[in-house]
């Protein structure tokens, strides 16, 4: 689940943090070529640069939110809908990551399929892109 | 990377530069770009394909279009490009090549467009050479 907070800012839940190489192999893309150089740019705003938000939560925010869906309402504006199933999905080891270097184009079909692809390959289950 | 120092929006059309010694074919644009034919990459690049493709004019054509203009073909593209990107154009139809010009646009609704309009890269292979290196915002 790729969540656009804003054109610049992105919360992303996946079932792991997935590695540049396997990313990078799963792409497909020839090594040093402009598209590798993307599918790099992709998965460095995806998983290099967002921080742990449920370690986040645990380490700094768990005494003063009621809950962890609360805690994602409230300091992620995320809606409380979509805040309850991240949380519910807790259970499950999921990665849950904010960051603030989107390349801006995750709420194109064509893009968010592409990228959902490209984790289905690595063994991705829950990454139905909602927006 | 570029930076832009004097007054900046927050919408942009950028050009690009292909020449291309046939026709702009995008087996030939995918072997440039580095995307293999079962690439989960493949939709993305295809969208791009088709916006340059949709969006390239001859030279002459180009500034018809966008400025208006009509005659002094050199001079235009001096005023537009950097002075190595001119030369390559002259070289380029000299050998008989085909040269275009383009404009992405960063506000048509279209993210993928947005993101290559205001990306800033250069690559080439021994049939396309395409510079966006006028992409910045």
């Amino acid at each position: 689940m790729i969540l656009e907070l804003d054109i610049t800012k992105l919360l992303v839940v996946f079932d792991r943090r997935y590695s540049l190489s396997e990313f990078r192999t799963a792409s497909q893309v020839v090594p040093g070529s402009y598209a590798d150089e993307l599918a790099e740019r992709i998965h460095s705003c995806l998983f290099k640069y967002t921080r742990d938000v449920l370690a986040e939560y645990e380490k700094y925010y768990a005494i003063e939110y009621s809950d962890f869906a609360v805690f994602l309402y409230w300091k992620y504006r995320v809606d409380k809908d979509t805040a309850q199933k991240i949380t519910a999905r807790i259970s499950d080891g999921v990665f849950i990551g904010y960051g603030r270097d989107s390349i801006g184009m995750f709420t194109d079909e064509t893009v968010t399929s592409a990228v959902n692809h490209i984790l289905s390959k690595l063994g991705e289950k829950g990454n139905e892109n909602s927006d | 990377m570029k930076i832009r120092t004097d007054f900046v929006t927050n919408s942009s059309s950028t050009s690009f530069v292909i020449i291309t010694t046939g026709d702009f074919e995008r087996a030939d644009f995918f072997e440039l770009m580095g995307v293999s034919k079962n690439s989960p990459l493949v939709p993305l690049f295809d969208a791009l394909y088709y916006h340059l493709q949709a969006k390239m004019h001859p030279v002459e054509e180009y500034f018809q279009l966008y400025r208006k203009a009509m005659g002094n073909w050199l001079e235009l593209l001096q005023n537009e490009f950097a002075d190595e990107v001119v030369e390559r154009i002259v070289e380029a139809e000299k050998a008989g090549h085909k040269a275009f010009i383009g404009k992405l646009a960063s506000d048509d609704g279209d993210q993928i467009e947005a993101f290559f309009c205001t990306d800033s890269f250069e690559v080439e292979n021994e049939r396309i050479y395409f510079n966006a290196l006028e992409c910045v915002w």
